[in-house]
Parts: structure tokens; C-alpha cells; sequence
């Protein structure tokens, strides 16, 4: 036993030594000088006294680990000897950065823990060159990044504007979300108005019809041709108000742009077969002269057909206006929400 | 207390004595027997660490799947991102790799181009470069077809331009934002970055400009193009400002008014300025006075394309610390200076750039060098009308150390030489591309003179440096002989 004793002894007499734990709650000897290289754990012997038995030993920070501080010791160990010259502290820490990138990563995490400066500067550079001329998707694979971007963020311009298109309308559409965030109470504004557009539309319509009530009782002299006329241009009206049922329903399904043009086509054939009609008009006065019918009923007709066919003419433009506006802007609505899946299509 | 005791206790207890035991047994190699005793012993204490590597293996085992990165701090991060953000291929790399990359690197930011003004309405120019401190918006105000390949370029601004232009001169007029788009834009901007520093920004108005000045107490350099004198109401506000350029009006883009007015206003507004350019703004001997009497600190100043009245240039003489001046593309420089006697002197003017201007009026020259007569340094590049006799009216500036002639190419030898001779100080020239400065008429005192200096850039004409083996060559005989046998 005494024998013991006396070995037990002399080794702690060589040098101090300074306990440390880990997170893991292991306790571990380390060489004082070796030990005080650390910043953080010289502060702790200096200022605090900690470190000097096992009962009180130095706690080290969460991300420190037992392997990584083995490694940080290793570099200790190296770099305190005085007398090394620059170009072994140099090739030392090429070695001693040759190691895998998860390890690297936890490596530079506990050297900033522990305020060793030296170390952090070592292993940032050593992961700048790893980082170096890859690509986005190479990152993410070595570093084990999420691919958390969205379409969006992506397209957003870097340093400069490009010329890509898709760009200047993402940074369009945010612009907008903007305004129409600021301006929620004008929209309402406007939707009442377009009820009240709508209104006026069919009041027009109606006036249409009543207009037309006058001319049976001038007619009720005429031939039967005339009658023909008065069919045809009620089938007319009518076939105007179905194609805008249907314009409406396809509004209130809220479709994408093709939709859209479509309606146009189909609006500008309407009004090409109108004018059509309108011509077959002509011809038959022209036959009516031939059978030399009254001239003062003949003007009259003319006339009444003139004028009606003028006010078609110059309300139908504004009509299809009001019509296409309207649709724009309910489309609108509904896309600023769907942004995503417009661009996405898009793309 | 006793309680804590009691734990620290049984802990040191076992451990050391096992481990010398065992260093013991084995260096001293005891009998068979006693080693099998401590093997149990070590077994039987090893077993609560067992234990413990069983607590921490589910800590442990979500290691290999998270991000890598989530061990580095932000900071941390940012600084290993910085180390590799040196070429623009590399910083789309950092911003296209997730979310948290691509905060950081638009971190990094400090100064930017903005080529599209929605990009700064909706918010997401602040959002994405948090930290900017120079911020160009000049071409973002312009509405430009990026897809057109007909480019109108100034000196000051440049446009691209859709071939459907109306032909009149007005296009610049059609083709620039409303200025309340302009001025909700700035006030984004300023709300977005307290910490700007530099800012260039087009058609604004003094709303925008005080928005900006209140927002960003930090703002030292401003450019303002189609400026007049109702926008520079508003920069008296900007109090910290020491580098300002005001550009007024630009020859077919637009035509803005800076007057007597407006530079007072700029004089009683910044006290602080140090560096001053006026770039086709107007004025006079009062307004260059004004600010002559406020801007003490005023050490730099420049004329671009100036359309000053007559006799402004005897207000430089206020500019009691004024240590450049400098004339830039100016057609004229004060056609009527007014008598000799009060045109006054700049004392502590060290360097006179004259580039791009026109010297054909010996009066403007002679009042220039007049107020410029305690020069030190005169730089005169790709001047026009710049003879030897108007050069020699430059022997009033006594004190001249440094010459510097570029594209002059009116002057000759002899004209330089009777003009650095007067100037005993000079220490160094350099002469440019002056075509009509010929090495065959160097006189022996210029040589003389040559070897006293400290520096000496000597390459003014190109054609001298031919081999002599193709001066002999004569074209007209030649010349002659092929019509002798055409004949």
C-alpha cells in the first residue's frame, strides 16, 4: 500500500492537470498548459478557480463533444509548443483539416464555443473551399440542406434585373398585392359599381325592345315582307341575350387567358354576323323601290332603320368593353391568390 | 449542503483506485489471482457507463439526418459565406441553396443597381438586402424596353429605347415614371434602409427628398438628376451631407431649371459639403457666393456643361478652402469675367482640371487663371482652341509643380517650352498625345530642363516614333511615274 502511495504521487507532481466535462457528463485529465490555450478555458481557471479536481470541473459547452474535443486538444497540443516554425503550424493544419465535412461543421462549431480563434479561422477557410465553385444543388447534397426555396424566391433577381420576363411580372404581381392590400376598401367601391354597370346594360336592352313596340301599328299597311322583318330582328335580340348568359356563367367559372381570348373571338364573331345582318337590310330596300311602294312610308322606314342600326352600332363597342373589363378584372382577383400555380403554369 | 456532498463523494471514490490497480497490476505483473479480482471489480463499475452511452445514443442518432449546418451560428455562417462571395457566379450559388442561405448572402449586400422600380415597391428589395447603405435608382425610373437593342447614351444617363419612339424630342418625358411612383419609392426605400449612405435618384420631388433625408440621418452622397430648385427645398434636411451632384439639364432628355435660387438654398441647407458638382446648371456670381460664404468645408468642386451667366467666376474667390476645380465638357467658361482687380484669388487652390472644354476665349482663360493663380497642379485634357497663345496666359500661375497635357492638339514645342520655363517649381510633366509637339524640336535648354525633373511621361506624338528606314520612302515620284505610263 505504501508502495502504491508513492507511485500515485509523483506523477501528479510532473505536471497540473485540469479537469474538464463534456456534455455528455464525461470527466476527463488534460494538461494545464495545454488546457489554457483555450481562451474560454483559461477565463475559467483565471477568473473562476474551476477545474482544479474532478468535484469541480470545468463545464464545457453544449456542442463540444468528446471526440471533437480530443481534436481541438490535438491542436492544442501542437500549437503551444513554442518553436515551431510557420511552414510545420502549416502543413500540420492541412493534415488536421483532412477530415469529413459533418465532422468539419460540429469541429468549427465547438472551436467558436470555446473562442478559439485560430481554429475557427482555420476550419471557415477549410469550408469556403469546400463551398467553392459548387452549384446550388451541390451544396445542399454535402451539407444535407433543405430545398426550402420557392419558385418565387428563386426567379427573384439577384444583382441586377435580367431580361427574363418572368421576373419583371413576379416583381409586377408583388407591386400589385401591395396596392390592393392598401386599397381593400376601393375594391369594394368598384365591384358595387359594376352591379350598377350590369343594370344599366339590361335597362338598355329592355329600351331596345319598347323602342321597337311603335313600329307594328305604322306596319299593319304593309306587305308581308315587312313582317319577315320584325321576326328576324327579335330573334336577333334574343340570341344577344343568351351569348351574354353565357358570357356571364363563364366569368363565374373564373377560367385562365384561353378562356379569355375565346370569349373575344367569339364576342367579334357576334358582332361580325350583325353587321351582316345589317347589309341583308339594305338589299331589301332596295327591292322595295322596285315594286314602287308609298315614297314618304318608304323614307320613314329608312329611317327608323338608320337610326336603330346607329345606336347599335355605337353602343355595342362599349358593351363589349364593359364586358371584357369586367371580366379582366374579377380574372385578376382570382389570380393575385393563385399566383403560384398562374406562374407555375407559366413556366 | 449535505445533500450535494453526499453526491460528490461516491463519484471520485471508486474510479482512481481501480485504474491504479489495474497500471499497477500490469507493470508489476502479480499473480494470476489478484488480476481476475480487479477484472470483476472493473466489470461491476463499468456497467453504470453503459448506461449513460445508452442516454446519449438518441441524441446522437438524428445527427446524420438535420442540416449540417444548423451547428454554425449565423454569424458563424456569414462569415464562411463572405469568404467565397468574391465573383457574382458564386453569390447566385450561395442565394439559390435554401432559405436560410439566402437571408445571409443578401446580408452581405451593401450597394445596388435596382433595374426594375416594382422590385422596390413591393417590398421585397428591403426584405431580401436588409443591409444596404448605396442604392442606384436611376434606371429603375426609366421605362425601357430591356429587350431593345438601340441604346441612347449620355454622359450623365442612359436609355434603351423601343424603335415605335414618337421622333419628337419628348420621349425622355414619356418614358420615366409619374413622380408620385417616384417619391412612394423613396419613401419604401428610406422606411426599408436607415443606414443608407449613398443614394442616386432621378425626377423626384422635395416630398421624396425630405422622406429620405429624415428617414436616413446617415446619408453622406446624393446624386440628383432633373433637379430644380423646388426639389432642393427639401435637402436642407439632409444635414450630414458631404458629397452631392446635381444634375439640371441635359442636352435632348430633359431640361430642368437650377438657379441663383436653388444653389442659396443648398448653401444655407448644407454646411457640411465637401465635394460639389453642377452638371448643366444654371446660376451666377451670387448663387456660387452663396455658397462660397456657407459650405466652409467645400474642397472640391465642378462644373459640368455649366450654363452660369456673366461674370460668375469671381465668386469662385469666396471659396476660402477650396483645393480642386474642375470644368468638365463646359462650352465656355464665363464670357464676360469683368474687370481684373475683382476677380479675386482662390489662396488654398492646389489643383486646376480643365477636360473636355473649350478654350477659345481669351478673356474666360485669362480670368480663369487668374483666379487661379496659386495653383499647384494643372491637368488639361482633350481641350479645344487650346493654342500656344492661350497657353501661355497659364505663366501667371507661378507656382505650378505638376503638368499634365493630354490630347492638346493645337500646342507646339516652342509654345510649351516658353511657359515651363517661367515655372521654376515644376517637378513634374507629362505630355499626352499632343500631335504637334515634335521631338526634332526639342531646344537644348528644354533638355536641360528635362533633366531636372523628378518624374517625366513624354510621348506626345506617335508618328515621330517611326523607323528612319521609312522616312526615305517618297510617294510622289512614284505617284508620277504610274501616270507617266498610264499616258
Amino acid at each position: 500500500m505504501s508502495e502504491i502511495d508513492m507511485a500515485v504521487i509523483k506523477p501528479e507532481m510532473m505536471k497540473p492537470y485540469i479537469w474538464l466535462e463534456t456534455s455528455d457528463g464525461s470527466i476527463q485529465q488534460v494538461e494545464q498548459e495545454i488546457a489554457m490555450y483555450c481562451p474560454l478555458i483559461c477565463q475559467e481557471i483565471i477568473q473562476k478557480g474551476m477545474g482544479s479536481s474532478k468535484s469541480c470541473a470545468i463545464c464545457l459547452p453544449q456542442r463540444v463533444s468528446p471526440v471533437t474535443l480530443s481534436l481541438i486538444l490535438d491542436y492544442c497540443r501542437f500549437h503551444q509548443v513554442p518553436g515551431r516554425s510557420n511552414k510545420e503550424r502549416k502543413s500540420y493544419d492541412e493534415k488536421f483539416i483532412r477530415m469529413d465535412t459533418k465532422r468539419l461543421c460540429e469541429l468549427t462549431s465547438a472551436a467558436d464555443s470555446l473562442q478559439l480563434k485560430p481554429l475557427v479561422d482555420l476550419t471557415s477557410r477549410a469550408l469556403a473551399r469546400i463551398i467553392e465553385g459548387k452549384s446550388p444543388e451541390e451544396i445542399r447534397e454535402i451539407f444535407h440542406l433543405p430545398d426550402d426555396l420557392t419558385e418565387e424566391e428563386k426567379l427573384e433577381p439577384l444583382k441586377n434585373t435580367t431580361d427574363d420576363p418572368r421576373i419583371r411580372l413576379l416583381n409586377r404581381l408583388y407591386a400589385k398585392k401591395r396596392k390592393e392590400l392598401r386599397e381593400r376598401e376601393r375594391l369594394k367601391n368598384v365591384e358595387v359599381e359594376e352591379e350598377h354597370v350590369d343594370e344599366r346594360s339590361v335597362d338598355d336592352l329592355l329600351s331596345f325592345i319598347n323602342g321597337n313596340d311603335g313600329d307594328p301599328k305604322e306596319v299593319k299597311t304593309s306587305k308581308n315582307k315587312k313582317k319577315n322583318r320584325r321576326k328576324k330582328e327579335q330573334q336577333q335580340k334574343n340570341s344577344s341575350l343568351k351569348e351574354a348568359s353565357e358570357v356571364n356563367k363563364v366569368e363565374v367559372n373564373g377560367q385562365s387567358i384561353r378562356h379569355q381570348s375565346a370569349e373575344a373571338d367569339r364576342i367579334a364573331e357576334t358582332s361580325n354576323s350583325h353587321t351582316e345582318d345589317v347589309f341583308a337590310h339594305r338589299e331589301f330596300d332596295d327591292g322595295d323601290i322596285d315594286d314602287g311602294i308609298d315614297p314618304a312610308l318608304k323614307e320613314k322606314i329608312d329611317r327608323e332603320v338608320e337610326d336603330f342600326a346607329r345606336r347599335l352600332n355605337s353602343d355595342w363597342p362599349e358593351r363589349m368593353q364593359e364586358l371584357l373589363s369586367s371580366g379582366q378584372e374579377r380574372k385578376m382577383m382570382l389570380f393575385t391568390p393563385n399566383g403560384n400555380s398562374f406562374l407555375r403554369r407559366n413556366a | 449542503m449535505s445533500f450535494r456532498s453526499e453526491n460528490v463523494n461516491p463519484n471520485p471514490s471508486p474510479t482512481p483506485p481501480l485504474k491504479k490497480r489495474w497500471s499497477d497490476i500490469w507493470t508489476k505483473s502479480k499473480p494470476l489471482n489478484q488480476m481476475v479480482m480487479a477484472m470483476k471489480l472493473h466489470s461491476l463499475s463499468s456497467s453504470p457507463r453503459i448506461s449513460t452511452t445508452d442516454k446519449t445514443n438518441p441524441i446522437l442518432s438524428p445527427f446524420p439526418i438535420t442540416d449540417r449546418t444548423l451547428l454554425l451560428s449565423d454569424a458563424l455562417l456569414l462569415k464562411i459565406i463572405a469568404l467565397v462571395s468574391d465573383s457574382s457566379t458564386q453569390r447566385n450559388s450561395n442565394s439559390l441553396v435554401c432559405k436560410r442561405w439566402l437571408n445571409l448572402q443578401g446580408r452581405l449586400v451593401r450597394s445596388l443597381r435596382i433595374s426594375d422600380w416594382n422590385f422596390l415597391l413591393s417590398g421585397r428589395l428591403i426584405h431580401r438586402f436588409p443591409n444596404l447603405n448605396h442604392v442606384d435608382l436611376l434606371s429603375a425610373a426609366l421605362i425601357s424596353p430591356k429587350n431593345s437593342g438601340i441604346l441612347l447614351s449620355n454622359r450623365v444617363i442612359s436609355m434603351h429605347l423601343d424603335s415605335n419612339s414618337s421622333p419628337n424630342w419628348c420621349f425622355f418625358e414619356d418614358n420615366m415614371l409619374p413622380v408620385e411612383v417616384i417619391d412612394n419609392g423613396l419613401t419604401s426605400l428610406a422606411s426599408g434602409c436607415p443606414n443608407l449612405r449613398r443614394l442616386h435618384v432621378i425626377g423626384t420631388t422635395e416630398i421624396g427628398l425630405l422622406t429620405v433625408a429624415e428617414e436616413c440621418s446617415t446619408l453622406q452622397e446624393l446624386e440628383l438628376q432633373r433637379c430644380s430648385d423646388n426639389v432642393l427645398r427639401g435637402i436642407a434636411a439632409c444635414g450630414n451631407l458631404q458629397i452631392l451632384k446635381l444634375v439640371g439639364h441635359v442636352d435632348g432628355f430633359y431640361d430642368s431649371v437650377v438657379s441663383d435660387i436653388g444653389l442659396t438654398i443648398l448653401a444655407q441647407g448644407c454646411k457640411r459639403l465637401v465635394k460639389l458638382e453642377l452638371s448643366g446648371c444654371e446660376g451666377s456670381f451670387d448663387g456660387i457666393k452663396a455658397i462660397g460664404k456657407c459650405c466652409q468645408m467645400l474642397e472640391e468642386l465642378t462644373f459640368s456643361d455649366h450654363r452660369m451667366d456673366d461674370g460668375w467666376l469671381a465668386a469662385i474667390s469666396y471659396c476660402e478652402n477650396l483645393k480642386t476645380l474642375r470644368f468638365q465638357s463646359c462650352k465656355k467658361i464665363d464670357p464676360n469675367p469683368g474687370m481684373e482687380e475683382y476677380l479675386g484669388c482662390c489662396p488654398a487652390l492646389e489643383r486646376l482640371h480643365l477636360q473636355k472644354c473649350q478654350l477659345r476665349d481669351r478673356k474666360s482663360v485669362v480670368a480663369l487663371f487668374s483666379v487661379c493663380r496659386a495653383v499647384r497642379e494643372i491637368v488639361i485634357q482633350d481641350c479645344w482652341g487650346l493654342d500656344n497663345s492661350m497657353f501661355s496666359l497659364a505663366m501667371i500661375c507661378w507656382r505650378v509643380k505638376l503638368l499634365y497635357l493630354e490630347g492638346c492638339s493645337l500646342l507646339t514645342t516652342e509654345g510649351l517650352e516658353s511657359v515651363i520655363h517661367s515655372w521654376k517649381d515644376l517637378q513634374s510633366l507629362r505630355v499626352v498625345s499632343c500631335k504637334n509637339i515634335k521631338d526634332n524640336e526639342i531646344s537644348p535648354a528644354l533638355a536641360t530642363l528635362f533633366t531636372t525633373l523628378k518624374e517625366l511621361r513624354w510621348s506626345p506624338d506617335t508618328k515621330s516614333l517611326l523607323p528612319s528606314s521609312v522616312k526615305g520612302i517618297t510617294m510622289g515620284k512614284k505617284g508620277g511615274k504610274f501616270f507617266k505610263r498610264a499616258r
